[in-house]
């Protein structure tokens, strides 16, 4: 009776293991499936209302010792290389720009 | 006759020593962004002290870099952060080098800091120093000063302590300077500084002016320029300035 009970204890503490490892897994799949669907979310292209920008900034400095001053060029594009050609041409003149006032 | 002249003598050695000017020699580093990326540079800064009346001034000391480097304009001038002292008359000037690296002298109120002095003690080359705090136009600095060289006087605008000032930084280390040496030297050039404060020249407020009238010209001059290179992009340019004394 004791090898019995015993048994039938092993079983249900493999049984309990089981499914723990199982939910486990499960909830790993889960949280995987979760991120996928996000990403093909983030990069359709199919749904042009949710179109995303690629942000660029390039920064420029004047530097006087105790006073600097920053010249910033931001550019927004739906490519990342338009808006880094952009934002570099932007910050060139501005540059330009502000050695022209100097001189 | 003889008595005449051994007074005369007496009293011509005793100018001769009232006269005494020293220069303290400090290093230390700069980051002209001050906290906002890390443009640290090491100068050399001496506070020549003759009388009533000192000069602060600081050079730098490492690799002098390129005055146009990519996206950066470097229109520092050779000396920062220059500052003439008179005790006597309780004024100070300080120099501002332009968009065009001409320069100017401002005055500005001698010795205001509120010090916060501690019992803290440390020693610098061997000169025993004692802390003291304070705030002072938007910084938080520490100063060490050398109760033993009673000279109420430091590197830039900062003095006013029962002691000559060995060591001062500010909160974020962004400006540092420390004593490293002393000699004697024949003196400094106190014409030019002494003509402006007998003309007279204008304060604080006048320079924060200057410097707002610089930049606001600046960003005119870059809101007046054609940011649209690209059809599809969306371009914003804006100019920011700084500064190392807190200007409303």
């Amino acid at each position: 009776m004791k090898k019995l009970i015993l048994s039938a204890a092993m079983m249900f503490a493999a049984f309990l293991t089981q499914a723990a490892v199982g939910k486990q897994i499960e909830e790993v799949k889960f949280k995987s499936g979760e991120e996928k669907v996000s990403t093909v979310h983030w990069g359709d292209e199919g749904s042009p209302e949710k179109e995303t920008l690629c942000t660029i900034t390039m920064k420029g400095r004047i530097d006087l010792g105790p006073i600097e001053a920053e010249v910033s060029c931001t550019t927004s594009a739906t490519s990342c290389e338009t808006a880094t050609v952009s934002a570099i041409n932007c910050l060139s003149a501005a540059m330009k720009t502000v050695r022209m006032v100097i001189m | 006759m003889k008595i005449y002249l051994l007074i005369c003598c007496v009293a011509m050695l005793g100018i001769a020593q009232a006269q005494t000017t020293t220069m303290f020699v400090y290093e230390g580093k700069f980051n002209s962004s001050f906290g906002r990326a890390e443009n640290f540079r090491q100068f050399k800064g001496t506070l020549i002290v003759s009388g009533d009346r000192s000069m602060f001034t600081m050079k730098e000391s490492g690799v002098q870099l390129a005055s146009v480097q990519g996206n950066n304009i470097d229109l520092r001038p050779d000396s920062m952060f220059t500052v003439f002292k008179d005790v006597e008359s309780n004024s100070l000037l300080f120099e501002f080098s332009d968009l065009n690296q001409r320069t100017h002298l401002f005055a500005d109120t001698l010795f205001p800091m509120d010090w916060k002095t501690s019992e803290e003690q440390r020693s610098i080359g061997g000169i025993p120093c004692r802390k003291a705090v304070t705030q002072f136009k938007g910084r938080g600095y520490t100063a060490w000063y050398a109760p033993t060289i009673t000279i109420p006087d430091g590197p830039w605008k900062l003095g006013g302590l029962p002691g000559l000032i060995l060591e001062a930084y500010d909160d974020e280390d962004n400006w540092h300077m420390t004593f490293v040496s002393k000699q004697e030297v024949s003196g400094f050039d106190q014409d030019h500084f002494l003509a402006v404060m007998k003309k007279g020249t204008e304060g604080f407020p006048a320079f924060a002016a200057q410097v707002k009238k610089i930049f606001s010209r600046l960003a005119t001059s870059l809101g007046a320029q054609s940011s649209a290179n690209c059809v599809d992009c969306q371009t914003k340019s804006v100019i920011k300035f700084h500064s190392w004394e807190k200007i409303d």
